[in-house]
C-alpha cells in the first residue's frame, strides 16, 4: 500500500505533503513504542507463571507489520520512481523488485530456524514492541532520507511547553519578569526554562516504558525451593530462573542503549552548533571613520537572537568581530576571540565562537558563554568592542575596533599548543 | 461507590490524560499551540469536561486510597495466602501459636494486635498521606487555574510620584512618592545588565496608605498591586507652561521618543554618560541616574543633537527651555483574582507533599497477618513497594528464626 501511494506520480501528487507524512510517521512510532505499557499490564514480564506462553493475535501482527513497513515502502517507491526517470523505467522497476526479493530472502530461507529459535525466550510482548519502537526512534528519518527524528520534535515540543507553562504560571502569580525589575523566583523560573529541564522530562518520558518492563523482569523473586530436598536441584532451579531473567533483560538493555544513542544525537540536533560566515564590512562613506551595520538587513533583523559575524580589513589586519542581540533587547558587539584562548594559526576550526541555543561556545575550549554576558570582559568572554546604536544602525568607530584588536594581539594568551 | 471506583481508577485518569495530551499534540500542528490549548481546556465544553473529569478523578483516587488504607484487614487463610509471601509453621521448632508470633514481631518495633480471627501487625500506615496530599495539591492548583481563567481581571495605569491620581477598578489612587535604588554614579560596563531591586511606591487611596513594590504583589482592598515598569518624568518649562515628558530610558542605552515642545518635532532621548572610564580593554560609562543627562537627537536627522540635563536650561531649536528635576513614574498593575490564594495554597501543598515523600515517617507500609490453620500458625507478609526484597527478607526471617 505504501508503494502504491508513492510510486505512480498521479497518486503521489494528491497525497499530503512531506510534513504531514513525517508527522504521521512520528505518531505511529510513538504508538508502537508506548503500546508496550498496556501489553506490560496485560502480559507481564513474559516469563514464569504470569506470561508463560504469550501470543500476539493475528490482527496485532498485521498492524505491527503494516506500521513498520508502510512508510518505508512509500519512500522506496518514491526513490524507485525517481531512479526510473533517470535510468529508464523498466530497469529501475525490475531492479527494485530484485532488491526487495534479495532483501527478504535471508528471512524466508531461515524461517524454520527462526521459528525454532523461540523469540519468547528473549522477548515478552511488551519488550518486543518497545525494542522495535526504540529501533524506529533511532533509525527514523532513514525512511524519508532526512535527519528528522521524533525525539528532536519531542524535545523541542517539550522545551516550548515548559517555557510557556513557566511564563503562564508567573503571569498567574503576578510575578511576571521584567527587563530590569527583579521579580521573585526569577532565578528559579530562568532555571526551569533552560533546556535542561525539558530535556530531562523528555528523557524520562522516553525511558520510562523500557525501564518499567526491565523492572518488571527483575522484580520477580527467585522461585521457592524450600520444599526441594536435593540441594543440586534447588540450585538448578534458581540458576534456570536467573538465566531466564538475563535473557529477558538483554534486549531491554539494548533498547536503553539505543535510546541513549538517539538522545545523544538529538541533543546536537536540537541545539546544533551554529557559526555564520563573517560578512565583509568597510568604513562607511556617509560616516567616515565608522563602521555602520544596519540592525535590519537582507538576513533579517537582530531580534531573532542569532549570532552574526563580520570581517573588517584594516591594512594587513583582518579583524573578525561578532554581534548578537541579547535576550533583554540590548546588543552585544565583541571581537571573535577571548583574552585567554589562543589556538594555533593553522587551527582555524578552533578559532572564534559559535552559537548553540542561548550560549556562545568558544570553539577552542568549548566553554559555554551565556549570551547576556556578552560585552562583559574577562575570562572566556569575547573581548568587548565599544559601539553605539544610532538610528537603527550599529556604529563602531574604526579607531576603537583597531585599538581593541591591537590590544588583543598584544595580550599573552595561553593555549598555544594546538 | 461503583462510580467512585470507575472514575478513581488508574485507567480513567490515564484515559483522560491521554485525551488531553492528544488534543495538545493535535494543536502543535498550528500556531501558538499552548495558547490554543489553554483556551480549549478552560473555555470549550469538551475541554472543560476533560479538565473537570481529571480533577474529579484525582479526588476520587485519593478518597479510594484513604478508604482502602483505613479499612480493617480481616485475617483469614485466603487473606494470608494472597499476600506477597506466606509460610505455614508446621515445624515443631517454630512458633506454635499466635502469641509466639506476636512476641517475635514485638522485638522489632511492630505492635501486633491479636483479634478473634487472628493477628495483625502494621507499620508505615501513614504512607498513604504523601500521595494523597500531592493529589490534593494538584487538584487545588487545577481548580485555581480554572477559576482564574474565568474570573481574573487586570488593569494598568501610569502614576508619577506626587502626581495626579488614577482610577483602577473604580478606585482612585495616587502615588505619594516613588523610591528606588538608582544611584548618581552608576557604572555600566559595556552594555551590562541593569537590575533594580529596591523599587517601591507609596500609594494613597482616600486616607489609607499602602506600599506597592516591584517584588511580590501586595493585597489592598481586595485587589493585588504590583509595579511592572518604571521610567522618568521630566518636566520641561517653556513660556510659563510646563510639559511633563514620560521617558522610558532604562536601562541606559534605551531610546525614548518624545516631543519636548509643541511644534518642536519629535526627538529621540537617551541617557548620556557623565564620563567614560577605560581600563585596558574595558570601557565603562558612568551615569547619573538621579539627575540624568540626556542626549536628544531629532528623529530622522543626523545633525541637531542636543545635550541637556535635568534642573538646567537647554536650547531646543530656537527655544530656551528649563528642565525641572527628573522624577520617576511607575506602571501600576492592579488585579482582581479570587483564585490567587487558592493557587498559592495549591503550590504550597504540592511543595509540602514533595517534602513528605522524603520523610522517613511516611515510607512504605509493611503488614503481617497471621491465622491459626490446621493447628499451627500461617503467617503472611506484604510490603507496599520493593516486593521482591520484602519476599527475600520474609524468607530469611522465617527460615532463620530471626525477628524482622
Amino acid at each position: 500500500m505504501g508503494g502504491v501511494l508513492g510510486f505512480p506520480p498521479s497518486v503521489a501528487a494528491i497525497m499530503p505533503g512531506m510534513e504531514q507524512w513525517i508527522s504521521a510517521r512520528y505518531l505511529l512510532e510513538a504508538l508502537i513504542f508506548y503500546s508496550s505499557l498496556p501489553l506490560l499490564i496485560r502480559h507481564g514480564s513474559g516469563a514464569g507463571p504470569e506470561g508463560a506462553a504469550w501470543t500476539i493475535p493475528a490482527w496485532g501482527l498485521f498492524l505491527l507489520g503494516f506500521a513498520l513497513f508502510f512508510f518505508e515502502a512509500r519512500s522506496l517507491a518514491l526513490f524507485t520512481f525517481d531512479s526510473a526517470l533517470m535510468e529508464g523505467y523498466p530497469s529501475a522497476v525490475s531492479g527494485a523488485a530484485l532488491g526487495l526479493a534479495l532483501g527478504f530472502s535471508p528471512l524466508l530461507l531461515s524461517a524454520r530456524r527462526l521459528r525454532a529459535f523461540g523469540v519468547e525466550r528473549f522477548f515478552s510482548p511488551a519488550a518486543l514492541v518497545v525494542t522495535i519502537g526504540a529501533a524506529k526512534f533511532l533509525l527514523g528519518g532513514v525512511a524519508e532520507a532526512q535527519e528528522g527524528s521524533i525525539l528532536v520534535a519531542f524535545q523541542r515540543g517539550m522545551q516550548y511547553l515548559v517555557e510557556h507553562a513557566v511564563d503562564h504560571l508567573q503571569r498567574l502569580l503576578l510575578i511576571r519578569e521584567h527587563a530590569f525589575i527583579r521579580a521573585p523566583f526569577q532565578g528559579l523560573a530562568e532555571y526551569l526554562r533552560q533546556d535542561r529541564l525539558s530535556t530531562a522530562i523528555a528523557v524520562a518520558f522516553v525511558m520510562i516504558p523500557p525501564l518499567l518492563v526491565l523492572v518488571r523482569v527483575f522484580s520477580r523473586p527467585d522461585p521457592e525451593v524450600v520444599g526441594i530436598r536435593v540441594a543440586a536441584e534447588r540450585r538448578l532451579k534458581v540458576a534456570f530462573f536467573r538465566r531466564e531473567m538475563i535473557s529477558l533483560s538483554a534486549p531491554l538493555l539494548v533498547c536503553l542503549f539505543m535510546l541513549m544513542v538517539s538522545f545523544h544525537a538529538v541533543s546536537a540536533g536540537v541545539n546544533p552548533l551554529s557559526e555564520p560566515k563573517p560578512m565583509a564590512v568597510s568604513e562607511s562613506e556617509e560616516s567616515p571613520g565608522s563602521i555602520v551595520i544596519p540592525l535590519e538587513d537582507m538576513l533579517g533583523d537582530f531580534s531573532n537572537g542569532k549570532l552574526r559575524k563580520y570581517v573588517f580589513f584594516h591594512g594587513n589586519d583582518r579583524i573578525i568581530f561578532l554581534a548578537i542581540m541579547k535576550p533583554d533587547g540590548t546588543l552585544g558587539v565583541a571581537l571573535d576571540e577571548c583574552e585567554i584562548c589562543r589556538p594555533a594559526d593553522w587551527n582555524t576550526a578552533a578559532q572564534g565562537y559559535a552559537q548553540r541555543g542561548d550560549h556562545l561556545i568558544c570553539k577552542y575550549c568549548m566553554s559555554p558563554i551565556a549570551i547576556p554576558t556578552v560585552n562583559k570582559p574577562g575570562g572566556c568572554n569575547p573581548i568587548p568592542v565599544p559601539f553605539e546604536v544610532q538610528e537603527g544602525n550599529i556604529e563602531i568607530t574604526v579607531a576603537d575596533i583597531v585599538r581593541v584588536h591591537k590590544a588583543a594581539r598584544a595580550l599573552v594568551k595561553k593555549g598555544t599548543h594546538l | 461507590m461503583r462510580a467512585l471506583y470507575i472514575i478513581g481508577s488508574r485507567w480513567a485518569m490515564a484515559a483522560i490524560t491521554l485525551a488531553m495530551g492528544s488534543v495538545y499534540v493535535a494543536m502543535t500542528f498550528g500556531e501558538s499551540p499552548y495558547t490554543r490549548f489553554t483556551d480549549f481546556i478552560f473555555h470549550s465544553p469538551l475541554g472543560l469536561a476533560l479538565y473537570c473529569g481529571l480533577v474529579i478523578s484525582l479526588v476520587a483516587m485519593s478518597v479510594l486510597a484513604v478508604v482502602r488504607r483505613i479499612r480493617p484487614i480481616a485475617p483469614s487463610v485466603d487473606a494470608v495466602r494472597s499476600m506477597d509471601a506466606h509460610v505455614h509453621f508446621t515445624d515443631p521448632q517454630g512458633p506454635d501459636s499466635l502469641e509466639g508470633i506476636a512476641q517475635w514481631l514485638a522485638t522489632s518495633g511492630f505492635r501486633p494486635r491479636i483479634v478473634p480471627q487472628g493477628l495483625l501487625a502494621r507499620r508505615g500506615a501513614l504512607s498513604v498521606l504523601p500521595g494523597t496530599v500531592l493529589r490534593a495539591g494538584v487538584a487545588l492548583v487545577m481548580v485555581a487555574l480554572l477559576m482564574g481563567a474565568h474570573m481574573r481581571q487586570e488593569q494598568q495605569a501610569i502614576v508619577a510620584g506626587g502626581g495626579e491620581s488614577v482610577v483602577l477598578f473604580d478606585r482612585e489612587v495616587r502615588a505619594v512618592s516613588i523610591s528606588s535604588d538608582i544611584s548618581s554614579e552608576y557604572l555600566q560596563v559595556g552594555k551590562a545588565d541593569f537590575v533594580l531591586q529596591g523599587l517601591s511606591a507609596l500609594m494613597l487611596e482616600g486616607h489609607a496608605e499602602f506600599r506597592v513594590t516591584g517584588w511580590y504583589p501586595v493585597s489592598h482592598g481586595g485587589l493585588y498591586w504590583r509595579i511592572v515598569h518604571m521610567g522618568y518624568v521630566q518636566p520641561v518649562e517653556h513660556g510659563g507652561v510646563t510639559e511633563f515628558l514620560e521617558l522610558d530610558l532604562l536601562p541606559p542605552g534605551h531610546v525614548a521618543v518624545a516631543s519636548p515642545l509643541p511644534g518642536a518635532g519629535v526627538y529621540e532621548f537617551r541617557l548620556a554618560p557623565e564620563r567614560q572610564i577605560k581600563k585596558g580593554l574595558i570601557t565603562g560609562d558612568v551615569y547619573n541616574l538621579i539627575s540624568p543627562r540626556y542626549e536628544l537627537s531629532p528623529r530622522g536627522r543626523k545633525d541637531g543633537m542636543i545635550m541637556a540635563r535635568a534642573t538646567e536650561a537647554a536650547r531646543i531649536g530656537v527655544d530656551n527651555v528649563q528642565l525641572g528635576p527628573a522624577g520617576l513614574y511607575v506602571t501600576l498593575l492592579a488585579a482582581r483574582d479570587p483564585s490567587l490564594p487558592f493557587l498559592r495554597a495549591g503550590l504550597l501543598v504540592l511543595a509540602l507533599a514533595l517534602l513528605m515523600m522524603i520523610a522517613r515517617i511516611f515510607w512504605y507500609e509493611r503488614v503481617f497477618v497471621a491465622v491459626m490453620h490446621e493447628g499451627s500458625p500461617l503467617l503472611g507478609y506484604s510490603e507496599e513497594f520493593y516486593k521482591k526484597w520484602g519476599i527475600y527478607k520474609f524468607r530469611r526471617w522465617t527460615s532463620g528464626g530471626n525477628a524482622p
